[in-house]
């Protein structure tokens, strides 16, 4: 090495620093979290009292206070609930279970027929559009073309919608019908919806 | 009876107080816990300590035999004829004898107590159901309030329109259809 001295500085102290990347970011990149461990992602744990036909309180979302009946969790971890649509307006529908409130009261099981079953994630999948170039889109009809809700669910709504109505009394009906709200006196942390 | 009764007795003769006291502090008195561990339970005074404290007791009421604040009882009608000092099972026996739990039971406090505690357990759908049967039961005191209000009463008829009156239970009497209309028109008129 060389021996020498630059303003009290020997040369040996003297670490060269290099360059390892050509290009380093200006800030750092976030990172989507990622599983360390090989860990699977558990299924979602299943509520209790949240069981096929069981009556739920919406929480929050468009239907905030409807209450509803619950028919099955589908695999993305999603409800699967229905008003039924010709009671209370809310049609076949995924809500987080988070914000059910779930109740005691539970229509028949046998009710929820096997029809629920068969509904998926798929089944709410958004259709996908052909893809217009930018030129065909400037000239394409101003006038937008009414959405149609497609009739195939709302017969699937009608078939799963149907038994459970024959079972409902009136009053089941009115009580579907009416949206929870808080009233004088009801104090949120002494109400019970479920005896637990 | 005890001293204290002898006493009132003695000095006012068949007033038995001049104050209106009747439920007094007293071995053999029936008390109701208010406050802490035996909240909600009944048991019955055996000995006062001072002003403020006394020794308590309840063998089959599920309250041990301890020294508890007055403060956090509640007196209730009910007496036994106890000795002060009694011991827990002779108390026992006592409370047996008396059938104190049923006596408990029947008086309206109890019934009260239940019912407040069955309202406080009600699910959402029992709230709407109760909400449900309140409406219908209005509709139908008030539809007789307006029935009786309707017809300008004579003489005969306005008594028996009270009649009806007193007969539904929850209406004051000095509430009216009337009167209540007149109430909205005069808060109309401050705008």
């Amino acid at each position: 090495g060389i021996n020498a001295e630059y303003m009290g500085i020997q040369f040996s102290q003297i670490r060269i620093m290099v360059k390892k990347f050509k290009w380093y970011p200006a800030e750092d990149e976030k990172k989507p979290f990622q599983r360390k461990s090989k860990a699977k992602k558990k299924p979602v744990a299943t509520r209790k009292g949240l069981n096929p036909g069981v009556v739920c309180i919406v929480l929050s979302g468009r239907f905030r206070g409807k209450r509803v009946l619950f028919l099955r969790m589908l695999p993305s971890g999603l409800a699967l609930v229905t008003g039924p649509y010709k009671v209370n307006g809310v049609p076949l529908r995924r809500m987080n279970p988070a914000y059910l409130l779930v109740t005691k009261t539970q229509v028949k099981p046998e009710a929820i027929s096997k029809e629920a079953d068969t509904i998926d994630d798929k089944y709410f999948a958004k259709a996908k559009e052909a893809k217009k170039k930018e030129e065909e889109k400037l000239f394409a009809d101003t006038a937008a073309k009414a959405k149609v809700f497609p009739p195939e669910k709302k017969e699937k709504q009608g078939k799963i919608d149907q038994p459970i109505l024959a079972v409902l009394d009136p009053l089941m009906k009115k009580y579907l019908a009416t949206r929870f709200t808080l009233r004088n006196g009801m104090k949120p942390h002494e109400l019970v919806f479920q005896l637990l | 009876m005890c001293i204290r009764d002898r006493y009132q007795r003695r000095v006012h003769g068949d007033l038995r107080n001049l104050m209106g006291f009747k439920r007094f502090v007293q071995a053999g008195r029936v008390a109701y816990i208010n406050y802490g561990v035996d909240h909600g339970k009944v048991c019955v005074i055996v000995e006062v300590i001072n002003s403020t404290r006394v020794l308590v007791d309840g063998p089959t009421l599920g309250v041990p035999r301890q020294v508890i604040s007055l403060r956090r009882l509640a007196l209730t009608d009910h007496l036994l004829k106890v000795a002060k000092g009694i011991h827990t099972k002779a108390l026992e026996i006592v409370i047996k004898k008396e059938d104190l739990v049923k006596k408990i039971g029947e008086s309206s406090w109890a019934k009260k107590l239940a019912s407040q505690k069955r309202r406080a357990e009600l699910n959402d759908f029992e709230r709407f159901q109760v909400m449900m049967l309140k409406r219908q039961k209005a509709y139908l005191v008030n539809k007789d309030v307006a029935q009786s209000h309707g017809k300008k009463p004579k003489k005969e008829s306005a008594k028996k329109a009270q009649q009806a009156k007193m007969d539904n239970n929850r209406i004051k009497h000095h509430f009216t259809l009337k009167s209540h209309q007149k109430k909205k028109k005069k808060k109309k008129k401050k705008y």
